[in-house]
This record gives C-alpha cells, sequence and structure tokens, in this order.
C-alpha cells in the first residue's frame, strides 16, 4: 500500500506494530521480510519515486577534516535510496574483520562472521548475486582459465566478489512493496524529530513532514531508522528535546566512529609478459565475480596492518580515469553520476576485456581504522523542514597510511616470488615516515559506523541486535551499525545485518504479543 | 655452481636470451657488465629506468655505493662464490639469487620498486659503471 504523506490531512496520526524509517537497501529489505505477515509496518520515505532536487537539499551539509564528497550528492534520497546508482560490488566481510584485533583500537563486534553466513546467503537472491561462494576454487573450477597471480596463499591471497546486476530496489521492489497489504509506504514522509517516553526509555513516536507544509505522527509499538549513517546519527542528535545529547547517546558515541573505505590507486604492477589477468577483471554488467589481492589475517597480523585489497585496472584506462573525489565534486549527484559514467567511458572501462596488458593499476579499497574523532555532528544550520543539518569530519589516521603502503610492499613480494613482474609503489606511498595523504585520496560514498556495535553501551550505540541500548524499541538498520569497516563494499553486509535484525524483531514481536 | 641449479634454470635461460636492451658497457670490465644486467627489471624498464634505481639505491645504501662492494656482495652466493671464469653463467646465477632473495623476503623498496636485494644490487652496479 502507497500513501504519499502529502495528501494526507494535517496532523494525521498514523499507527503501525513497526515503523521502518528509511526506504533504502536496508529498509526495503527489512519490509520484504514482513509481507504478508499479521503485523502492520509503516515504511517511511523521505522522498517520492525520483529524484527530486528539493528532496535530496535535505542531506546538503558541511564536510571538515579530510576532504569528502559534497553530503548532498553522496546518498540518493527517494525510494530505493543509494541503490539508484550503486555499482555493485559484493563480498562478505573477513572473519578477522570481526575480531578484537589488538593493533586496531576499537575493533571487535560483539558477533562473529559465523552469525552472519546464514544471512549472506539470504541475502544473495535479494541483489540478484550467484551461489553463496567466494573461494577462488570454486570459481576456478567453473572456468580453468582464471590463473593466480599468486603461487603461495599463505600471505596474498585470492578474495573473490560478486557482482550484482546491479539490482535497483527502486525499481525491483516497488510493486512487492506497493501490493503488499500490511506494508503501508509513506512517501514524502521525513522523520524530523522523534519522541520518547516521559523516562526516556522507549520511543513513543516520530515526527515525519514534507515540502508541502505538512506534518504527521507515527506511532509504532518498534522502531528501526534504517537511513544511512549520516543520517540515523544526524535524527539522533537532533532528538535533543528529552535527552540533551540526543537519544540513544548517553556515552558521547552517537554520529562518531564514522569510516569510509579509503578508495585510492597506490601502485603499479608491471608484468614480465602481457597478460589479460582475466581473474582479476571487470566488466561492468557482464563479468559475474572477480578477484582482488587480499593480505592474509596471519600477515595482518604480523604487520599489525587492517584488512585491504588491491584491484587491478589496466594502465592505459587507469591513466585516462581522473580520481573519484575530483570527478565526483558537484552537490547534485545525477550530474556527478552523468560525468562519472562519460570519464569511464572515455577511459575505455566500459568496453569490452582487455586482451592482454604489461601495465596495471593496483586500487587500494580499505577499512578505516575506528576512530572516534571521526565523526557526525549538528550544525547550526537547518534544512527546509527544520532539521539541523549534518557536519562531517572525516578524520584518517597513521595506520591508515602505513597499512597501505605496508599492503603493497606485501603484493610486491608476493608477485615478486610468482615471477610474473614487480610491483612499483607510487610516490606518496615511498617515504615510510610521510603519513601525510595526497589530494586524489577518496572513499567508496560508503558511510560506516556512526552507531556502533558493541554489547557495552559505554563503547557502541546498538547491541548485537542492533538495539539501540538504552530504548527498548528502537533499532537500527544499516552499515551504521559497523564496529569495524572491512574492506569490502557496504551493501551485501549491511542487508545480512538487516535479515539478522529481522528475526530477532520477530522473535521480540513474538514473546511480547 | 651446482648442476641441480642449472637444471632448474632451464626456462629461465631461454628469458636471458631475449633481455632487451642490455649490449655491454664498452671500457667496463667484463665481470662488472655481467653481474649488472637485472633481468626482470630490463624487460619492464628502460634503461634510464634502471639507472635512476640504481642512482637512489646507492643513496639508500651508502655502504654500498662503490663498485668493489656491490661486486662482492653480487658475486656471494648461497652456493659459492662466483667467479668471473664462470662469466656466461653470471645471468643465470643473479636470476636464480634474485628469486632466492625474494623466497627469503631480502627485499628492499627503492624508487617504490619492491625488488629482490640482489636485482637492487645489479641496478646500482649498472649506474656506478655508466
Amino acid at each position: 500500500m502507497h500513501i504519499d504523506a502529502r495528501n494526507l490531512a494535517n496532523d494525521s496520526t498514523i499507527e503501525g506494530d513497526i515503523c521502518i524509517v528509511g526506504a533504502g537497501a536496508a529498509g526495503i529489505s527489512l519490509a520484504m521480510e514482513w509481507i504478508n505477515s499479521s503485523h502492520r509496518v509503516i515504511l517511511l520515505e523521505g522522498g517520492g519515486f525520483k529524484y527530486e532536487d528539493q528532496v535530496q537539499e535535505l542531506y546538503a551539509g558541511k564536510s571538515t577534516g579530510q576532504k569528502y564528497y559534497p553530503l548532498k550528492s553522496a546518498r540518493l534520497h527517494y525510494f530505493g535510496g543509494t541503490t539508484g546508482h550503486w555499482a555493485g560490488f559484493c563480498a562478505p566481510f573477513d572473519e578477522i574483520d570481526f575480531i578484537k584485533r589488538e593493533w586496531v583500537q576499537h575493533s571487535g563486534w560483539p558477533i562473529q562472521r559465523k552469525d552472519l553466513d546464514p544471512y549472506y546467503e539470504r541475502a544473495h537472491p535479494i541483489i540478484e548475486l550467484g551461489p553463496y561462494q567466494y573461494d577462488f576454487k570454486y570459481w576456478r573450477q567453473q572456468d580453468a582459465s582464471l590463473k593466480s597471480l599468486i603461487h603461495d596463499d599463505s600471505v596474498v591471497w585470492n578474495k573473490m566478489w560478486q557482482f550484482s546486476p546491479p539490482t535497483r530496489f527502486g525499481e525491483k521492489y516497488k510493486d512487492a512493496i506497493v501490493n503488499a497489504k500490511n506494508i503501508h509506504l509513506y512517501t514524502y514522509a521525513n522523520v524530523t524529530d522523534i519522541l520518547a517516553t516521559e523516562n526516556v526509555s522507549a520511543i513513543k513516536s516520530v515526527t515525519i513532514k514534507n515540502h508541502a507544509g505538512k506534518q504527521h505522527t507515527v506511532k509504532a509499538r518498534y522502531f528501526v531508522l534504517a537511513c544511512c549513517s549520516i543520517q540515523n546519527a544526524r535524527l539522533l542528535l537532533a532528538a535533543n528535546s528529552q535527552a540533551a545529547n540526543g537519544l540513544g547517546n548517553d556515552h558521547d558515541n552517537v554520529g562518531r566512529y564514522f569510516m569510509e573505505h579509503l578508495e585510492v590507486k597506490s601502485a603499479h604492477l608491471w608484468l614480465r609478459n602481457p597478460d589479460p589477468l582475466k581473474l582479476y577483471g571487470f566488466d561492468f554488467g557482464l563479468v559475474k565475480s572477480r578477484a582482488e589481492l587480499a593480505i592474509t589475517a596471519a600477515k595482518q597480523s604480523e604487520e599489525k596492518i587492517l584488512n585491504g585489497t588491491a584491484s587491478l585496472m589496466p594502465m592505459a584506462m587507469a591513466k585516462k580515469l581522473k580520481p573519484m573525489i575530483e570527478m565526483w565534486s558537484s552537490e547534485d549527484p545525477v550530474e556527478n553520476m552523468d560525468h562519472v559514467m562519460k570519464e569511464f567511458e572515455q577511459a575505455g572501462l566500459t568496453s569490452s576485456s582487455s586482451t592482454g596488458e604489461k601495465a596495471y593499476e593496483l586500487f587500494t579499497r580499505i577499512e578505516q581504522a575506528p576512530n572516534p574523532a571521526s565523526r557526525v555532528t549538528l550544525d547550526n544550520e537547518r534544512d527546509a523542514l527544520g532539521v539541523p543539518r549534518a557536519t562531517l569530519h572525516w578524520q584518517l589516521s597513521d595506520l591508515d597510511k602505513r597499512s597501505i603502503r605496508k599492503i603493497y610492499e606485501i603484493i610486491g613480494q608476493e608477485i615478486g616470488k610468482s615471477g610474473f613482474g614487480r610491483v612499483q609503489l607510487m610516490e606518496y606511498l615511498q617515504d615510510a615516515n610521510d603519513n601525510s595523504w595526497p589530494a586524489f585520496i577518496g572513499g567508496g560514498w560508503h558511510h560506516m559506523g556512526t552507531t556502533r556495535m558493541s554489547n557495552d553501551p559505554k563503547e557502541g550505540v546498538v547491541d548485537s541486535n542492533c538495539k539501540v541500548h538504552s530504548l527498548q524499541n528502537l533499532y537500527i538498520a544499516g552499515a551504521s551499525c559497523y564496529t569495524t569497516s572491512a574492506a569490502p563494499n557496504p551493501t551485501l553486509t549491511l542487508i545480512a545485518l538487516t535479515l539478522r535484525l529481522s528475526d530477532h524483531l520477530k522473535q521480540v514481536v513474538k514473546s511480547k504479543n | 655452481m651446482k648442476r641441480r641449479t642449472f637444471l632448474s634454470l632451464g626456462a629461465a635461460s631461454v628469458a636471458v636470451l631475449g633481455t632487451p636492451w642490455f649490449s655491454g658497457c664498452g671500457r667496463n670490465n667484463a665481470l662488472h657488465q655481467a653481474l649488472a644486467k637485472p633481468q626482470m627489471l630490463a624487460h619492464l624498464c628502460d634503461e634510464s629506468g634502471i639507472i635512476e634505481i640504481g642512482k637512489a639505491y646507492v643513496s639508500q645504501a651508502p655502504d654500498e655505493s662503490r663498485i668493489e662492494k656491490l661486486t662482492e656482495l653480487l658475486q656471494t652466493a648461497t652456493s659459492g662464490s662466483i667467479t668471473s671464469s664462470k662469466l656466461s653463467e653470471i645471468d643465470l646465477l643473479m636470476i636464480e639469487k634474485s628469486e632466492e632473495d625474494f623466497q627469503k623476503n631480502n627485499t628492499v623498496i627503492v624508487n617504490g620498486w619492491v625488488l629482490s636485494e640482489t636485482e637492487a644490487r645489479q641496478c646500482a652496479l649498472y649506474f656506478l659503471i655508466q
């Protein structure tokens, strides 16, 4: 069922069993789990079914610290969320990503990889991936021509990725959501405030507003924030009429530990003989899987580095591509995407596979060390609906830089061992004492960690079930719950985590009935 | 040089023949010329690239900035000292020595290149004998 909140009588009250705030990958995945249940699910989307600048403008905000993309264009604000233009890169997090690593401060999830495995598998069909198989041996059995650059996987291994078509949630799941009798999708329903009970132990209602000047109240037994990391933190911080620091923020953790994937060109691989390196190749929409070079857990532990991977792109193409931080500079996400696609076409990135190159660029994708000073706060300026805007202070650390350098040193050693060629680190990585960052470093538009998971309320905002510690009926879905960010793009994991949350909520609802 | 080593280098020896641009260095002695040929790098960069690496290595390892020292270090192999009487074998011996370096993580970073210690020294020697 779909209702346009602009058409409701002003000051309407909407009631349901579960209220999901945000209809992106997390919100829609969660709502889909409840279709045909006996529960009335309210799904709130701030925008409509397509891009509108006026709605997108609500995401605008300032950035300080490390240069970042304009906040307005770093997420999409309409039904389907940022899946409206995501690239579909998927891989599960590794076991080491969940454990406490002595050399990574604030690491260690209260859940482990095995806890997510069944949900990863369930997430696969939602984003139209192949079998839940990420073992290089499996993929080589499917295609014997896949040749590894590494002979010994005890130090560097081939981390497999799969590619979603990519699934556009707004298109793929619109009919299912709109036609579901118990799912009540409200568009143009921007949450502007969250009201708790008098003793601030539970959420009573949320206030929604839109540009038509309408304001409504949504009441539910359970609430789930699924608005992405910046907006989840922003909403909690802005809900400060009953708790001075915002809801769920008794220990000043909301908004902190903002993490991105550092994505940056880092080294060159020179091969003795030209090779297409099919295992590592990527043709958008054609290739179903590929490998990136990753460092084993044992080696990460030995070197005390973060988890990251290197992808390969023929040098001739890579040289034509401007850094993303330059290409994605407009406040308008549509304009940015057009720009990027044009650049990709000019670089030959959308054409058929390389038949054999001698030189490749190695591109890093690495977790950012959890850092409480890397954070989202509220600005004094408010958006058109009266909510304080978000300010992002993205702050990197020396460990981030040292890890990138060490990763390529290790890869260089292993490529040297294999005899395929040699690796040359880019200039910004050559001085081990230089902790500065080059102007071309960017992120993957992967916002994570502002409501991090920990079973200790002093260390995190949500518990292992994604419930906000101090509030009995408020849950959070999405990458904001990540304790650490791992190397892979966040979508697969956030859907898996959302499915796990859904199962938990079903148990909770059942036990309370 | 043991016979086992020669047998294991059969494939590499074919590759050595195809080394692109090493053509001898005129007045310098034959041993230095033979030692100063980083075979893999010769396929990946041009002569000026090798010289740049060599120059950078000398600067980063000043103890090894003399031809005599580099020659001595390069001649020392696991299987014994390499002598000038075996000049024809040196290419293969250097390849093996370089491979051993990688296996033992005897690597250095020079101008960003992750190199075996041996090939870095070869570049340095090449730079010095120019």
